[in-house]
């Protein structure tokens, strides 16, 4: 083998251990993403999923938590919203989720709204031609 | 309308190609049409042309490098345009479902990304066989030189005229499309994702796959010196073709989610876009194919009485590269996996 394919085999060698170095420490210096699809988190769609013994796992809309949390069903999670109004999270057993013709996600098509009041829910819902879900149409009942 | 930049690159490029690649026809195929040079004249008219035909080829190869990035960079592009999309994929359904000429564009750019790397391969065949050619210089090479360089050449124009009528065709449909992982798509997805269990199947089979083919173009070298039947060259392009189509399921399924941390995204497209060393990884792999090919060419095309005593060396040469490209590839995949 010539000189030039012994430099190849050399650059390939460095180039194998230093890429896939660098590459995991970029990764980890990325802002949130959503767990399910990889799409940049809008903070006020934002929704958690906190399970027993598992780090939080944050998404980008209501309908990618559910189908992750459909998939992976763990015994328990605390299912965390956030208020379109204020920003702040709320857990999903006290919010208020509005079915509207506002999407949250073009790629998901999510058309579901939380929020921490029922008068902001209402609001909105009648604004953006919207109604209220009530008992099992509720998300993570 | 979506548009952008990159389709004027594009569109310049591909009539680069185009035209290279008519004027390419135009002279493999007097080339070819030419009968055994009856005196000198004759035979160095027919070498200058062949010379032509080599300096086009090396033009085409630039062309189509070029154009195989820019058509990534071009449907990227589209990504942030087209509601719906959330990566390259979601592009490439454009016009699916829809009527006329727009269900012409999933086609169209599903047929131009198979088109790009078989023209680097059959440009890069031919310009291994004319290097070859000049550094024997023998006359006996000529034809088969010619015939590669037309058959890279119509394979160019075809390519250029793909791009263009894509290029040309307007990205609009009346039907809603959606990335590939988003959970509208989930929901309409006709094949389940692989379950832990056909993914670890996958990983054997991909693991099998690089090590067989290391240890087979290795051996392959070691005895090109002395000569390799095209039967066995043969048997080696076919595993290494078997050996890529193994990868690429183990890329997308296996190596897309666990290095973007996203169990249920199994997106080739993300995975070059999002870890780039996959994408460099996946390089390395096409070339180690590439150069199986290449040396399969110039040990089916590169025979003949006067190259005897060269074949086998330049047969091993490309084996050697070939061999770098895999181990390269094997190793960077692992590492990068063991780090995630």
């Amino acid at each position: 083998m010539g000189r030039r394919f012994w430099i190849s085999a050399l650059a390939v060698a460095a180039l194998s251990v230093a890429l896939p170095v660098l590459g995991t420490w970029a990764r980890k210096q990325r802002l949130p993403q959503c767990a399910l699809d990889g799409v940049a988190i809008v903070p006020i769609y934002a929704v958690e999923v906190v399970a027993r013994g598992e780090p939080t796992h944050r998404f980008c809309c209501i309908r990618c938590a559910e189908y992750w949390l459909e998939k992976e069903s763990p015994d328990s999670a605390v299912v965390n919203v956030t208020d379109e109004v204020t920003g702040k999270p709320v857990d999903s057993a006290d919010a208020y989720f509005v079915s509207s013709a506002v999407v949250t996600n073009a790629v998901t098509e999510n058309h579901v709204h939380a929020f921490a009041d029922r008068a902001d829910a209402e609001q909105h819902a009648a604004q953006f031609r919207g109604r209220l879900l009530l008992d099992k149409e509720r998300p993570f009942h | 309308m979506v548009t952008s930049g990159y389709v004027t690159l594009a569109g310049f490029l591909a009539v680069v190609q185009l035209a290279a690649s008519a004027w390419a026809i135009v002279v493999g195929v007097r080339s070819l049409a030419a009968k055994t040079p009856a005196d000198d004249e004759a035979a160095d008219r027919l070498e200058s042309r062949t010379y032509l035909a080599g300096l086009l080829a090396y033009l085409l190869l630039g062309t189509s490098l070029a154009s195989w990035a820019v058509l990534y960079l071009l449907l990227d592009s589209f990504v942030p345009q087209w509601k719906g999309a959330m990566c390259i994929y979601g592009v490439t359904q454009i016009g699916e479902g829809s009527r006329g000429m727009y269900s012409w564009l999933p086609k169209l750019v599903f047929l131009e990304q198979a088109l790009k790397p078989l023209l680097i391969l059959s440009t890069g065949a031919a310009l291994v066989l004319y290097r070859f050619y000049r550094r024997l210089e023998t006359r006996t090479l000529l034809p088969r030189v010619a015939a590669s360089l037309l058959l890279a050449s119509v394979l160019a124009s075809l390519d250029a005229a793909v791009e263009l009528t894509y290029l040309a065709i307007p990205k609009r449909e009346s039907l809603p499309n959606s990335g590939c992982c988003s959970v509208s798509s989930l929901e309409h997805e006709r094949e389940p994702l692989p379950s832990p269990r056909e993914q670890g199947h996958m990983e054997l089979a991909y693991y099998a796959g690089q090590a067989l083919m290391a240890l087979l173009v290795w051996r392959s070298a070691r005895r090109a010196t002395a000569g390799l039947s095209a039967g066995h060259l043969l048997f080696v392009v076919a595993l290494g073709a078997l050996a890529l189509a193994v990868s690429m399921q183990f890329l997308i399924h296996v190596a897309s989610p666990a290095l973007l941390h996203l169990p249920y995204h199994h997106c080739i497209y993300d995975l070059v876009a999002q870890a780039p060393e996959a994408g460099v990884a996946l390089a390395l792999l096409l070339w180690g194919t590439f150069c199986v090919g290449w040396a399969a060419t110039i040990g089916w095309l590169g025979r003949c009485a006067e190259s005897a005593a060269e074949l086998g060396g330049e047969v091993r040469s490309w084996l050697a590269y070939a061999l770098l490209g895999y181990l390269g590839s094997t190793a960077m995949m692992t590492l990068d996996l063991w780090l995630a």
